[in-house]
């Protein structure tokens, strides 16, 4: 088995798997409401059917994948499996989402795409420099000052 | 029989044409860049939109359509790398021409034959999209709903990749519009005591994720450092002589772009090889086709770009967006107020008036960006992908802050977007999900609406009127016609080795 037919088959398995989650949910969550019962209308009758239609075509997923021979999968093996920086790539990107929750746009972006800009190889320092403060501080001030659009912010008044 | 013509105010407003030129510009530039489409760019424009009126930021994104569209064979003749999927067959003979030292001439004709493509699309979309409209008057809960199957059905059949895949992604699309509020109980469903979620999730924060961020996120594990740069390009317009013998290519390929183009899940990538193919076949020159000839461009580039205009028909119409991009369209235009379908037609007339006019002008004024943009190609493409990328994170996020106000809702679009990027190495369709996402809300509405009507009979569906039964037979036989494809698939694959 090549290593990006495993990725296959293992996303398929997870979005089976989330599927079950949330259709024992909607089976241990009591309904929802009673809803128009003359019509077999629930809260939960629409979400119950789609549940069932995911999960069941996760798991014929499945089945196709596991068991259709490596030599009929040979077109859909080509796509490029991710390197390691992208998963470094992707953890700032939620950990400068989270903290612009808590701490508001400028800040978590000033600290935090250096990090990203380095990570993912910009070591040239014009560009580096340039880069950073047209994504930091100048769309801030395009958007916030501007613009007029809002974005979260730390102290009132809108100055951080 | 008086017309109104406010909407030529709007659609002529300093505002509106402004916001026609930057985004037909940005979507020219994006189109482009290799990687980066029409959904990247709209995703990224998306909060520039919010603090504009209805008709500029409609226009704006148009601009981002059309252009990104038009963008792609930029690239794919230059350096042989379509900007966009929709640009590969342009490839064909863009770039043969481009080897042989004719470049200016094959984007010259890749010009031409984009804003003629747009152009027709656009008067298709004139008189067919009211024609739809008042045949869509007819439609009940239950036309509605399997009007909403058949898209998804659609969508999920003609997905790359698997048709279950496809299926299970819409299935699962659907649901996720789900969580939230029931609208007729009142009663949570998945919100796991998060008060958050008892809004629903954010469909322009997810659509941001899925797409933009899982794009960015993709292209960056590739670590490509850089395309190549182009120096001296310049677009050579075709000379009114050099179309004679080809007006009737332009003329077929625009009209299969316009067909292809209405039919939801097809997208401009199928309707440009569907009219190269066409165009080779009736070509008297068939045999220069893939070597660098002028019709297998005219083919690729005037259906690529009708198919901008005729998507937006059943997006404005009937509410039902065919392909990713409408959808967004569609979700701006819930953002400012408006809702496509039936109701457009009658209570926004004004608005899709406009857009009318707003398409033209795109077109036109696309005709008059390439030939700056071409020569400033070399320099936008000497701009590292990896900061292209890293703006579209940043980007990304702003728009799904700003979308709501909520700053939760970066998170969600962070979120989706590792989904996404796992689902794209899964080989899942993105699109299914997406259109299902959107439609969601209608789909369960005209679901409980009609069986409530039907005395909670969801078998009476299909024989409910003609339409119906022509809409739930259409979507069996989309459904049965995948198994029975694989099973003769697999009989001829067995006779073969016995």
């Amino acid at each position: 088995m090549t290593q990006t037919r495993f990725a296959r088959i293992g996303t398929s398995a997870v979005f089976t798997l989330i599927g079950v989650v949330f259709l024992v949910a909607a089976y241990s969550g009591g309904g929802a409401g009673a809803g128009n019962l003359a019509a077999g209308d629930t809260p939960n009758a629409l979400p119950r059917i789609l549940l069932m239609i995911w999960v069941g075509l996760g798991i014929v997923d499945l089945f196709r994948l596991s068991f259709t021979s490596a030599a009929e999968k040979k077109g859909e093996d080509d796509a490029e499996l991710p390197g390691t920086a992208i998963l470094g790539v992707m953890v700032l990107a939620l950990v400068l989402a989270i903290a612009i929750v808590f701490a508001g746009y400028l800040i978590p972006v000033l600290i935090i795409l250096p990090l990203l800009l380095y990570l993912t190889g910009t070591r040239t320092p014009f560009a580096f420099v340039l880069s950073y403060l047209l994504m930091g501080p100048a769309l801030w001030f395009l958007f916030h000052h501007l613009l007029g659009i809002r974005l979260p912010i730390l102290l009132s008044g809108g100055l951080l | 029989m008086t017309i109104d013509l406010a909407f030529l105010a709007e659609a002529l407003s300093p505002w509106t044409l402004l916001a026609i030129v930057f985004g037909t510009v940005l979507g020219v530039v994006i189109g482009a860049l290799p990687g980066l489409g029409s959904v990247v760019g709209l995703s990224i424009c998306l909060p520039f939109t919010f603090g504009m009126d209805t008709v500029p930021s409609l226009a704006l994104l148009l601009g981002v359509y059309c252009g990104s569209v038009y963008g792609g064979s930029i690239s794919a003749i230059l350096i042989n790398s379509p900007g966009t999927p929709q640009s590969a067959a342009t490839m064909l003979d863009g770039y043969p021409m481009a080897e042989r030292g004719e470049a200016g001439q094959a984007l010259g004709w890749a010009t031409a034959a984009s804003v003629a493509g747009g152009l027709l699309s656009c008067i298709v979309l004139i008189l067919a999209a009211p024609q739809l409209a008042r045949f869509a008057t007819r439609f009940g809960s239950v036309e509605v709903f399997g009007l909403i199957l058949l898209a998804l059905t659609c969508i999920a059949a003609v997905s790359k990749g698997s048709m279950v895949k496809g299926l299970a992604m819409g299935a699962a699309g659907l649901f996720v519009a789900l969580i939230g509020t029931d609208p007729v109980t009142g009663a949570a469903r998945f919100t796991f005591g998060i008060e958050f979620l008892t809004a629903g999730l954010d469909l322009i924060s997810v659509v941001i994720g899925l797409f933009a961020l899982s794009e960015a996120f993709s292209r960056l594990a590739l670590r490509r450092m850089g395309a190549p740069t182009v120096a001296n390009a310049r677009v050579i317009l075709p000379a009114l002589r050099a179309w004679k013998g080809r007006v009737v290519n332009l003329f077929r390929s625009s009209l299969i772009g316009c067909l292809i183009g209405a039919l939801p899940g097809t997208g401009a990538a199928t309707a440009a090889f569907i009219s190269y193919a066409s165009a080779k076949q009736a070509s008297p020159r068939r045999d220069d086709f893939g070597k660098g000839e002028p019709d297998g461009l005219i083919a690729a580039e005037s259906a690529n770009n009708a198919v901008t205009g005729s998507a937006m028909i059943p997006t404005l119409a009937l509410g039902i967006p065919g392909d990713v991009v409408t959808a967004i369209l569609l979700s701006a235009m819930v953002v400012h107020g408006i809702t496509p379908g039936v109701r457009l037609m009658t209570e926004h007339l004004d608005v899709v008036n406009a857009i009318f006019v707003v398409l033209i002008i795109v077109n036109i004024v696309m005709l008059v960006v390439a030939f700056p943009i071409v020569r400033a190609f070399g320099r936008i493409l000497s701009v590292p992908e990896p900061i292209i990328m890293v703006g579209v994170i940043v980007f990304s996020l702003i728009g799904a802050i700003t979308v709501r106000g909520n700053a939760l809702d970066g998170v969600v679009a962070v979120l989706f977007g590792m989904i996404g990027y796992a689902l794209r190495i899964g080989g899942f369709p993105l699109a299914p999900f997406v259109i299902g996402l959107v439609l969601g809300p209608q789909f369960e509405q005209n679901l409980r609406r009609g069986l409530l009507l039907n005395e909670g009979d969801i078998l009476s569906f299909p024989t409910a009127s003609w339409i119906s039964a022509v809409i739930f037979t259409t979507v069996a036989l989309l459904v049965i016609a995948n198994p029975l494809k694989a099973l003769m698939t697999f009989g001829r694959n067995r006779q073969k080795q016995s």
